[in-house]
């Protein structure tokens, strides 16, 4: 009940006037990132499952992020405890016991099931993509902006994305990643029952990210964000000498 | 007289984390079970149970007749890994203790005569204390494995230990004594003092000198870099280097090395990686080594004069029995940990196929020697069980003659084992 009077009043603050009516497709990206992480400093948590054929995985990482950098950890099941995630400005940096040293590795990498690393990193899709509008659609009765989203340039996770933001939340909801050559090959569903207080006014943050597999297995990835908590981070907790080993 | 300064630093890390832990006791909380509170809730423990068999096939070759360098042919062991870790505000304590229990058999040369060694060990490989002095300066002391660069080779920016240990994942590196300083004006920069005051678990080092550092890092968009300044005791300066960008997102580009003025010599290692959509990675890096050895055999590059005359002083016309043989080459002190690239040109080529069904982890990787064009092949397969245990498996098959570098010590090394996590 909660949940849906924060949703509703988050819905009215953008009633006023100027607001999603008068904004760019840009506008409205740098909007929707705004619930996709790129705050002043924030924590949560993350549970993924992945469900592939008959085989359920999980894991639970504790997310810090700053802007577009982040820092993770990994609290369960024990076999991945201690694996750590070192994002800093575009570099990420991977590290788990037994292993000597953290090694640079690609946004593209994999974490679980068809999530990769980029998909718990805060997107900017404002900066790295531009849009070009196509016919509005409705997602789940919900009337949504539709984008065709193409990279700038090649330093993004996806070359190319068909993304559906709410018209009146003003959040991504849908996602269609394709590759180079065209193919669909991933969609992802958006949920934002987190809010979190941004100057005084009431956000929505991502709560569930859930990825299909489109091109061969349909297989179910399911990221559940949880315990969003806005704090100031300092630059300490991104500097890779001092990541805990 | 390090020892004593090692001490010092330890105590004063420690009264100063306690005093800024104990500004955050309750008012009113007794200070034992303030204390007794904060441990329990804040000790984070990890462990690993690992076990392992490891088979080699020794070959003969000038650079180990007879296995003088007494290399096993089996080894099965047990090793017990815990982690502990203790936030306590300011100060950060971290303990990694480790008992290992093995048993080593040998079938070649003249060990083959010595009795199979069963013996067990008890330390602590890595332990840390780190105070954060303000949120941009902090200072640790402890013994570390203190690793950094993005090269899977070997880390020649390293002033420190070069070898990165990712050939054997399933063995740990050993631990150095370190005392460092990091300060972080800026999430660009950083700057870290480092001075290594014993060579700690490495018993590998010969003629370890104290080593200090100056390492200053740079992050920019897409790319890093950091310069390492080096001096070892009574020795001339060297200055490491490594850095790397993202030239797109699935490709990364790297470079790391080292200029020594001691041995006039540069050591460059250039690599790239690059991602595929399914998420397997492709490899490549090429490392010269500035002062490496062509001669031929590769004894010749390993084996010092002075040490094949003692060798020889020692053992020809020897003739006491088998044990009082092995005594005598154990004395010699000998050290098959030493051959690695020791020549001028290497090649790497690396592909990994990780989460294969979200369990199978496989790794393909082909280091060649292009000087005498000797390779060894090394595959890895990790197979994630359940949430506890993984099963692994390291495959090595050494290819080139007995008087090349990867031909002259062994046919092949298989470790196959059992890791146990909670």
């Amino acid at each position: 009940m909660i949940n849906r009077l924060c949703l509703f009043l988050i819905g009215l603050s953008f009633l006023w006037p100027g607001s999603a009516a008068a904004l760019t497709p840009q506008e409205i990206l740098q909007i929707a990132d705004q619930s996709r992480g790129n705050l002043a400093g924030i924590t949560w948590t993350v549970e993924i499952s992945s469900a592939k054929k008959k085989k359920t995985s999980a894991m639970t990482i504790s997310v810090k992020a700053r802007g577009f950098d982040i820092a993770t950890e990994n609290l369960a099941p024990p076999k991945y405890k201690g694996n750590k995630l070192l994002m800093l400005k575009g570099s990420m940096w991977f590290y788990k016991p037994g292993l000597s040293k953290p090694v640079p590795i690609s946004r593209r990498q994999k974490l679980l099931g068809n999530a990769v690393y980029g998909d718990i990193a805060a997107t900017n899709y404002a900066a790295d993509y531009t849009a070009s509008p196509l016919p509005d659609e409705a997602i789940n009765d919900e009337p949504c902006y539709k984008f065709d989203l193409k990279s700038k340039n090649k330093k993004s996770t996806y070359n190319r994305i068909v993304y559906c933001i709410s018209k009146e939340r003003l959040v991504g909801v849908k996602a269609d990643y394709y590759t180079v050559s065209g193919k669909k090959f991933k969609t992802a569903f958006m949920e934002y029952e987190n809010t979190v207080v941004i100057d005084g006014h009431l956000k929505p943050f991502i709560s569930s990210l859930v990825i299909y597999d489109e091109l061969m297995s349909r297989d179910i990835t399911t990221l559940s964000l949880t315990d969003p908590g806005l704090k100031a981070l300092p630059d300490y907790l991104f500097n890779l000498n001092l990541l805990r080993r | 007289m390090i020892k004593k300064y090692l001490i010092i630093s330890i105590v004063f890390l420690m009264a100063a984390g306690f005093c800024s832990a104990s500004t955050q006791t309750p008012e009113g909380t007794p200070d034992g079970a303030g204390w007794f509170r904060t441990l329990t809730d804040e000790l984070d423990f990890r462990a690993d149970i690992v076990g392992y068999a490891l088979f080699q096939d020794v070959e003969e070759s000038g650079l180990n007749p007879y296995n003088i360098l007494g290399i096993p042919n089996r080894r099965l062991g047990v090793e017990l890994r815990p982690d502990f870790y203790l936030p306590l505000n300011r100060l950060e304590l971290e303990l990694k203790p480790r008992a290992t229990l093995y048993h080593t058999t040998w079938d070649d040369g003249v060990y083959q005569y010595k009795d199979d060694v069963s013996d067990s060990d008890l330390y602590v490989n890595e332990w840390l204390a780190k105070l954060r002095i303000a949120d941009a300066l902090f200072i640790s002391v402890g013994r570390e494995n203190l690793q950094w660069g993005p090269s899977y080779l070997l880390s020649p920016s390293n002033p420190f230990y070069q070898d990165n240990g990712r050939n054997n994942p399933s063995l740990e590196l050993p631990g150095l004594d370190y005392l460092r300083a990091v300060w972080i004006p800026s999430l660009t920069w950083s700057l870290s003092g480092i001075a290594n005051i014993g060579k700690g678990r490495a018993n590998g080092i010969r003629d370890f000198k104290n080593t200090y550092a100056l390492k200053l890092d740079f992050t920019g968009d897409e790319k890093y870099f950091s310069l390492i300044g080096a001096c070892r005791e009574n020795e001339k300066a060297e200055v490491g280097f490594f850095g790397g960008m993202t030239l797109a997102d699935p490709l990364l580009v790297y470079a790391e090395g080292s200029v020594s003025a001691e041995e006039d010599a540069v050591d460059i290692l250039v690599g790239g990686a690059y991602t595929l959509t399914d998420g397997s990675t492709v490899t490549l890096e090429y490392f010269h080594h500035g002062d490496g050895c062509t001669k031929e055999p590769i004894e010749q590059c390993l084996v010092s004069e002075s040490l094949y005359q003692e060798i020889m002083d020692r053992l020809s016309d020897f003739d006491g029995t088998t044990d009082q043989l092995i005594d005598e080459i154990d004395g010699l002190d000998l050290d098959n940990h030493a051959v690695s690239f020791v020549r001028k040109n290497y090649l790497l080529i690396q592909y990994v196929k990780p989460r294969i069904w979200d369990t199978l982890t496989l790794t393909a990787r082909w280091i060649c020697d292009l000087d005498d064009t000797s390779s060894r092949a090394i595959g890895m397969v990790n197979y994630e069980l359940n949430n506890y245990f993984e099963i692994f498996a390291v495959g090595n098959l050494y290819l080139g003659d007995s008087d090349t570098e990867y031909g002259s010590l062994l046919n092949h090394l298989v470790t196959v084992g059992l890791t146990c996590s909670f």
